[in-house]
């Protein structure tokens, strides 16, 4: 196989891994703000079901949560996952809404009591504080830590091999096996580095068009 | 008629009676100094006015309206014991507030300007006057703007209509919030220790601009420390201490010549220092 053969298969592939990280990007971040109100809410069953959700979402490797979701509607259910990437896309997304959430979390319960209490004084609704007030302060702080989070997420998504989603790596690992050359699995990380590449750029550009306040 | 009327205003945390029944009354364009030790009450006054902490009991009446007022309850009965007979059913009066929706309009009724400004740090100076305008009174932008403009004239900010709170000194934020409280054009502006955040000189633009909001009529009810300026600046005075009012009246008068041993005791430690 040529480099150009090599690079076009890779380039192809390149597009399962986008997908990945666009779903989970696009689904993760409102469903992460939802959990982030969940674990705030006044009931404690919901602040402890929350606790309990994020505890082992975080605290298992998304690769078993992505075979789990595979394969358990099957061997349980009798329902088998036919669709191989909504299952990686269900498991990606779950996984990142609860490492959204406790950064939304922190960001929120960062925001100080006297900016609600300006917001209930001049007779803000609730939604329009947190909307029109607390959100755009609490987004300017979470910018460093979801940046971080949104670059693991490009090279996580080569977890999704383990299910036989054709993306980036599987590509290469099959490359590798049926021409008998090792040197496409290493080139693979010219892909993620151009990919996180272009995220750090925007990132920075981002946290610069934020600057114009502090606090 | 009265602007604001507070009857038996009754306010505790868990066991903590803080304010233990307050009684004042302000007419239109007075201006009433809270003085006080700390922990007497002032700050939870001023914050139940307000509407940020509930009464247990009382009422508050501003222009004429009861927007907190009393009802009697019955009180709940105690389990009995084998052998007791049960007691006479028992009443208490508690404090009725509106519904949500209702105490989020009536209570603008109610400026306050906070001791730490509360600015909203992502908005300039014109956003921060002109964003519960339009939200809360669906004010458009031309005619918030036209309000805060005539505003920031007032605390004499107009030339920082575009500036970030963090390019403001601390008298400055303070003067964008007073400005921000009265374009929601309040019944009464109620300012919890405006000047406390501030050294010295800032201090004194910040009370200046009260003075001036004073002859323009405006009804306030301070909240301070500064006692100098409660004689010169405000009308009444009322003395709070362990939650009770323990000398109320013409603010020369109470500061100049404390009746209680209390205030004398206060006024003479704060005299001392200020020497």
């Amino acid at each position: 196989m040529t480099f150009l053969d090599v690079t076009i298969e890779l380039l192809i592939a390149c597009g399962y891994t986008l997908g990945i990280f666009g779903i989970t990007l696009v689904f993760s971040i409102p469903l992460g703000l939802i959990f982030s109100f969940l674990s705030r809410s006044k009931i404690k069953v919901v602040r402890i079901i929350m606790r309990v959700l994020i505890w082992i979402i975080r605290g298992t490797p998304l690769m078993l949560q992505i075979i789990v979701v595979f394969y358990v509607p099957g061997l349980v259910f009798s329902m088998p996952m036919r669709n191989r990437m909504l299952a990686v896309s269900i498991a990606f997304v779950i996984n990142y809404a609860a490492y959204f959430c406790e950064i939304f979390r922190g960001g929120i319960e960062s925001i100080s009591v006297g900016q609600y209490e300006a917001c209930q004084v001049l007779g803000l609704t609730k939604a329009q504080t947190f909307f029109k007030v607390i959100l755009p302060q609490v987004i300017k702080r979470i910018v460093p830590p979801m940046s971080n989070e949104i670059i693991t997420l490009v090279k996580d998504t080569s977890l999704a091999n383990i299910i036989g989603i054709g993306e980036i790596i599987l590509t290469a690992k099959e490359i590798v096996s049926v021409h008998a050359i090792i040197w496409p699995l290493f080139y693979t990380a010219v892909f993620y580095l151009i990919m996180c590449g272009i995220l750090t750029i925007v990132f920075r550009k981002i946290e610069k068009k934020l600057d114009y306040y502090k606090g | 008629m009265a602007v604001l009327e507070v009857v038996n205003l009754k306010k505790r945390f868990g066991n903590l009676e803080v304010l233990k029944g307050i009684d004042f009354s302000m007419e239109k364009g007075e201006v009433l100094a809270v003085i006080g030790s700390s922990g007497g009450g002032k700050t939870t006054l001023l914050r139940s006015l307000t509407f940020l902490e509930r009464i247990e009991q009382g009422k508050i009446i501003v222009d004429g309206e009861e927007i907190v007022s009393e009802a009697e309850f019955p009180v709940k009965a105690k389990k009995l014991k084998k052998g007791e007979t049960a007691p006479e059913a028992r009443t208490e009066v508690r404090s009725v507030y509106p519904k949500d929706e209702e105490l989020r309009i009536k209570g603008l009724k109610m400026g306050l300007v906070f001791q730490d400004f509360n600015l909203f740090p992502q908005y300039s100076v014109l956003g921060n006057l002109t964003l519960a305008p339009m939200l809360v009174q669906k004010k458009t932008k031309e005619e918030a703007t036209v309000i805060a403009e005539e505003m920031l004239e007032k605390v004499g900010l107009i030339d920082k209509r575009d500036a970030y709170p963090y390019q403001l000194s601390g008298g400055q934020k303070q003067r964008v919030a007073i400005a921000r409280a009265l374009c929601m054009n309040p019944s009464i502006l109620c300012f919890d220790e405006p000047t406390s955040a501030l050294d010295p000189e800032l201090t004194l633009e910040v009370l200046k601009v009260i003075a001036s909001l004073k002859k323009q009529g405006v009804t306030m009810l301070i909240v301070t420390h500064e006692i100098e300026f409660a004689r010169d600046v405000a009308d009444t005075v009322i003395f709070l201490d362990k939650g009770l009012i323990i000398e109320k009246g013409n603010a020369k008068d109470v500061i100049d010549n404390p009746q209680t041993d209390r205030a004398k005791e206060f006024l003479h430690k704060i005299s001392s220092i200020e020497d």
